[in-house]
């Protein structure tokens, strides 16, 4: 036995030499953003189109595009970025997520776009203005005359007339057209840099829908060859800043800069390696050591907790910003009044009740979300002040907890249904194991749980069976979500509250709202579409006859760090009001020499 | 041995048949249609007809009767036709391509460094059996066992940072590309996986190398007086050898079928992290296709373990 020893030693100390030094080698240099190849040289911005301010109904004025603002701008790097997900498609018409646009939308243009350093104002793209007809029914949109497809040909009317129209076509189904096919009349090609758009009423919604990062402008000659531009192929024909080269389903793409883009000297970035992270740790790590230093899109994996971990170390603020964008998106329940039993309005009333947003809203989102309402105050200048929503039964609170009114209320309504403690109502919640769902379940069964003759059986499944069973009606209260396109009464209370809403899966609709909001939607004059989405507003949040079959809880703030090297015309990055607005990063640069 | 094999071989035909039929079948069974996520971006957005979800099953091919979709998946692998990926048109094939190696490498890496610390941790430990070398020895391998490979990942990353404030690079290169980039992005995810394995095969090892060392053979080998090394270099260390092979081999099998959760930790472009994101976009076309391959390569791998064990063992060999 006496040899053995000696021989383990060395092994095991051969062993551990051999994978000490394969470790060390392993640890190469960490894979940041590339420096620029050349010497910093400034480069002239792009002459825009006309400024608008988005929420305003737009009035008969010709505009004119502003003067180009002279920046420091530094071509060069290829920037990592981390993205949460794949796109659904390579067709940035059809998918309605802020994972899909923001990379399948970087090889296309808008005719115009949110200003990616002044976000409330509306700017040309390939538009380079435009004029409002009499009484704001007709916009004229004047191209910009050198734009060409990466494939060599020009772009012309016919395009836009072409990808307008088939926003509005119901086939290939979108995700974010339907309120094109409610405003839009007509679209005509004056001449092959001119484009008419009819509206069947004075919109206040379409100019700021049209600058969504959604509707882009699509090479006609291509897509009537036949090319199925949903399906992945390198280089695809755009008139985008970027166009994508590599793609890895769950890992990685990888875009490189359109030489010939039509906006002077831009992109900034020679290409884009996005990174799909799913992992938070991984996500925060990556951030941490910089081989990510922004996300595609303000959507990123950590949650309010951990920004306020990265928040307060020193060192990771010295190198990058913390920037949010508030109620971006609602989390909210959905009952399904098809069949029992929330078929019951005094049911969906009682757990409406009940429902502690504030308690919600505190233990996630730290202060930074707000209650959930149709509209939210912060963005859109038609919700109702939180502070009177604060007022309503089942928002309402006496002493920092929930008004024992409102309890004692949604009691006596499940009594009068037929529910008490000897036989409590009993329902499924379905809950999509993704994002803050599944917390977002655990808070509302214990609220109504602990407040109400109520026994709920969680069921956590994937997103793909959540939506199966949503679609098709199979099931009794779901948890889910919805993001905010544009702040007009027009998007999101459309979404959750009309019958055809995106995201009213029940479909459950009121005859009074439903008026109401077509009303508000082709009214002028705009105090007067104030009071009329006012009172849709109250109708839902605080009618004693109008039960909706879904329970807003929160407007969740999007909080993410983006990296002090990235730099834009206004000096640092700047992050945009929505979820779906400037995400063509053709306006950023790379600075190495910002934020050591 | 041939005949052995050839029997083998042929077995093939039958597990193939019913583990196809399964994830087949299986597939179909779990709720989610993959029209409606191709339609809806798995979000449920977006207005449709039932019309236009008919058009995209029928474009699919999942409206045809479950025997003729099966039959004509069937068909397309024989004639070695992967298929195209549900979602975003891509060649499944030319996936493989880039997945395979993938996993090949970071399966072979975590394998050959368990293997070479599992062996000689488990020997000794069976040497100095209720030392405390052994003690030592039996702590690591029951943390290897009892830690979870997510919790390890996450740890390995977390150290890394801390201590040196770099993780593996996250853009991937193949070994023939760059060799350096490679080792540094695959070094951290095989020590990873090595220490699960190391676990499981150190313990198995020691077990074994007691085992045998307690046989007559070896009392007699001893009382020949052989030295000790001789004693466990010429008889013990071989007879003890087929069941570390065994788990060995079961190892690369389960790893070969993808490891999720590091490839997802550690960003890399591997089968498993593809199988996930197929089967919750219900990409059913990837899904199986992963599957199938899949199943040939463990297939394959048992088929050489067991030859393995002919030639570890020559008893096999002649039995058979």
């Amino acid at each position: 036995m006496s040899i053995f020893p000696r021989l383990s030693k060395r092994h095991i100390l051969s062993v551990v030499v051999a994978l000490l030094a394969v470790a060390i080698l392993g640890c190469g240099t960490s894979a940041t953003a590339t420096p620029p190849p050349e010497t910093p040289t400034p480069v002239p911005t792009v002459a825009a189109g006309a400024p608008t301010d988005a929420p305003v109904v737009p009035t008969a004025v010709p505009t004119q595009a502003p003067s180009a603002q002279q920046g420091d701008a530094i071509s060069g790097a290829i920037v990592p970025m981390q993205g949460v997900d794949n796109p659904s498609g390579w067709d940035p018409q059809r998918y309605g997520r802020a994972e899909d646009i923001g990379v399948n939308g970087l090889a296309y243009n808008q005719l115009v776009e949110y200003n990616p350093i002044s976000p409330s104002e509306i700017i040309g793209d390939l538009a380079e203005s435009w004029d409002i007809g009499p009484n704001a029914l007709t916009y004229t949109f004047h191209l910009h005359q050198d734009v060409k497809w990466t494939d060599g040909e020009d772009f012309n009317a016919d395009d836009v007339v072409f990808s307008l129209d088939r926003l509005m076509a119901p086939d290939p189904p979108k995700a974010k057209a339907g309120l094109f096919r409610d405003l839009v009349d007509s679209v005509t090609k004056i001449d092959d840099h001119t484009v008419e758009v009819k509206l069947k009423f004075a919109a206040g919604s379409f100019l700021p829908f049209l600058a969504v990062d959604f509707n882009k402008m699509l090479p006609q000659h291509v897509l009537e060859a036949g090319v199925d531009i949903n399906a992945y192929a390198p280089n695809p024909v755009g008139t985008g800043p970027f166009s994508i080269v590599d793609f890895t389903q769950g890992v990685s793409s990888e875009y490189v800069k359109n030489q010939d883009y039509f906006k002077d000297g831009r992109p900034y970035f020679d290409g884009i390696k996005v990174f799909i992270i799913q992992d938070k740790g991984t996500e925060i790590a990556a951030f941490r050591t910089e081989q990510v230093v922004m996300a595609t899109s303000a959507i990123v994996n950590m949650d309010i907790e951990d920004i306020e971990r990265l928040e307060a170390d020193g060192e990771f603020m010295s190198r990058y910003d913390i920037y949010t964008l508030s109620d971006a998106a609602t989390l909210h329940f959905q009952l399904n009044h098809n069949a029992p039993p929330m078929d019951d309005a005094r049911v969906r009333k009682a757990l409406h009740l009940v429902m502690d947003r504030q308690e919600y809203t505190e233990f996630f989102g730290r202060g930074r979300w707000e209650i959930g309402t149709p509209m939210s105050e912060r963005s859109n200048s038609y919700a109702l002040p939180v502070s009177e929503i604060l007022e309503y039964p089942g928002f309402r609170q006496l002493d920092g907890k929930k008004h024992p009114d409102d309890i004692a209320e949604a009691i006596r309504l499940l009594n009068e249904a037929g529910y008490s403690d000897d036989n409590p109502l009993q329902f499924t919640l379905l809950t999509a194991n993704v994002i803050q769902f599944p917390e977002a379940a655990q808070v509302a069964k214990g609220n109504w749980e602990n407040r109400l003759p109520v026994e709920i059986t969680l069921e956590l499944v994937d997103t793909a069976t959540a939506v199966d069973r949503m679609l098709s009606h199979q099931f009794e209260v779901a948890t889910f979500g919805a993001g905010q396109t544009i702040f007009d009464p027009d998007d999101h209370f459309r979404m959750v509250y009309l019958g055809d809403g995106g995201r009213n899966f029940a479909n459950w609709s009121h005859p009074k709202i439903e008026e109401l909001f077509f009303m508000q939607q082709s009214e002028p004059d705009d105090a007067k579409r104030r009071e009329i989405v006012n009172e849709m507003q109250r109708l839902v949040l605080n009618s004693p006859d109008i039960a909706p079959s879904v329970i807003e809880y929160s407007w969740n703030a999007f909080v993410g760090p983006v990296s002090k090297k990235i730099r834009t015309d206004a000096g640092s990055f700047v992050r945009a009001n929505g979820l779906y607005h400037a995400l063509k990063h053709d306006h950023e640069w790379f600075d190495p020499d910002m934020g050591q | 041995m041939q005949t052995y094999i050839l029997r083998r071989v042929l077995l093939f035909v039958p597990t193939i048949v019913l583990l196809t039929l399964l994830v087949f079948l299986f597939l179909r069974v779990i709720p989610g249609d993959p029209a409606l996520q191709v339609l809806t971006s798995g979000t449920g957005e977006g207005s449709f007809t039932e019309e236009q979800l008919e058009a995209v099953r029928k474009e699919l091919g999942i409206d045809r009767p479950l025997h003729v979709q099966y039959g004509s998946w069937i068909w397309d692998m024989l004639r070695g036709d992967l298929g195209t990926s549900y979602f975003f048109g891509v060649e499944i094939s030319e996936q493989m391509k880039v997945r395979l190696p993938v996993t090949l490498e970071l399966t072979f890496l975590g394998l050959v460094m368990a293997f070479v610390v599992a062996v000689p941790l488990g020997i000794l430990s069976a040497l100095k059996q209720d030392t405390i070398f052994d003690y030592v020895a039996r702590i690591i391998s029951f943390s290897g066992v009892a830690i979870p490979n997510f919790v390890t990942a996450l740890v390995t990353v977390y150290l890394l940072v801390k201590l040196f404030n770099w993780i593996p690079p996250l853009d991937y290169a193949a070994p023939w590309d760059d060799l350096k980039k490679n080792l540094s992005q695959m070094i951290f995810p095989s020590i990873v996986m090595a220490f699960l394995m190391m676990a499981f095969i150190s313990r198995v090892a020691r077990s074994s190398m007691l085992e045998v060392l307690r046989e007559d053979y070896i009392r007699t080998a001893r009382a020949k007086g052989l030295r000790e090394r001789q004693v466990v270099y010429l008889h013990a260390l071989r007879n003890s050898f087929l069941p570390i092979l065994t788990v060995t081999g079961w190892y690369f099998g389960v790893y070969l079928g993808g490891t999720v959760v590091i490839e997802s930790i550690f960003v890399l472009p591997g089968m498993g992290k593809l199988l996930l994101d197929s089967i919750f976009h219900r990409d059913y076309a990837v899904v199986q296709a992963e599957v199938f391959l899949i199943a040939v390569m463990v297939l394959i791998l048992n088929l050489f373990v067991d030859v393995l064990y002919g030639w570890v063992d020559p008893r096999i060999r002649f039995r058979s």
